[in-house]
């Protein structure tokens, strides 16, 4: 028996833990270095955290979010949608509040990956310190359907 | 510094000549991404995704936003809105361009709209997005 749209629709508003994320010097050479550039001197992180930081920083792991989405398998699961919009850049050795919640999930069918759920993130990354909205960010991630 | 870019105007392209396998494995440490088929051949050939593991999202995204950052500085984006429309393989050689839709001037500083991607040379486009951006440099 596979998973029932209604299940899946029983997300929406689910709101995370949420928490903080101190962004560290250490972590953001690496994710440059993921990434083939050099950071700079300016202290910038790399944009790869408007990905990070609303995983990392509401509180949960990746494999959290296929247990709460009853991902099929890890396998199963593809980058859709990201919508991003930055009031300010972020910047290693801050700290950041995230706040987050599901907001949409749609059912689809494609031609080539068959039966799939359309989960969408929306979170807001605050900068503690001054308690700044920084950026709201909006993720959706696909959820590959072998059966429902 | 002030960019003369117009609408039509091609910005400067951003290219990786073999998408490499270890940043794939070293991004999904960084994650925690329990994803296999950013790193494990076995996975994609079980799940019948080929031969080659295939890279993550946010990393063929941000292909896009290191060419973003080349042109206009770090820190220079504002909004984004992007879809996936390919997956992107050890290996591939990628290529991320974009052309500019529109020039303003905000208090003093230039910013644009533009249509940009990710496209694999010989292949399929794998990111398509719409950025705004302040020209920081």
């Amino acid at each position: 028996m596979g998973i029932q749209f209604s299940e899946m629709q029983d997300l929406i508003g689910y709101a995370f833990p949420g928490g903080t994320y101190r962004i560290e010097s250490w972590e953001n050479f690496l994710v440059h270095d993921v990434m083939l550039v050099s950071p700079g001197k300016d202290g910038l992180a790399h944009p790869l955290y408007f990905f990070h930081i609303p995983v990392s920083g509401l509180g949960v792991t990746i494999q959290d979010i296929f247990n709460l989405c009853r991902a099929e398998s890890p396998g199963a699961v593809r980058a859709g949608e990201y919508v991003w919009d930055i009031r300010h850049p972020l910047r290693e050795g801050n700290t950041y509040r995230v706040a987050g919640k599901i907001t949409a999930v749609e059912r689809k069918s494609g031609r080539r990956s068959g039966l799939m759920d359309l989960v969408t993130f929306d979170t807001d990354i605050f900068e503690t310190d001054t308690d700044t909205l920084v950026a709201t960010v909006s993720n959706t991630w696909i959820f590959l359907r072998a059966a429902a | 510094m002030s960019s003369t870019l117009q609408p039509g105007d091609s910005l400067p392209s951003w290219g990786v000549a073999s998408v490499p396998i270890e940043k794939m494995k070293l991004l999904a440490a960084l994650l925690r991404d329990p994803n296999p088929i950013h790193w494990s051949h076995d996975a994609v050939r079980r799940d019948g995704l080929g031969e080659r593991v295939i890279n993550q999202g946010p990393i063929n995204l941000c292909y896009v936003t290191n060419m973003l950052e080349q042109f206009a500085g770090p820190g220079c984006l504002r909004h984004l809105r992007a879809r996936f429309t390919s997956n992107v393989m050890e290996g591939d050689e990628i290529v991320a361009g974009g052309v500019v839709t529109n020039v303003v001037v905000e208090r003093g500083t230039v910013v644009y709209d533009c249509d940009v991607w990710l496209d694999i040379v010989g292949g399929a486009r794998a990111v398509e997005a719409t950025v705004r951006i302040e020209y920081l440099k």
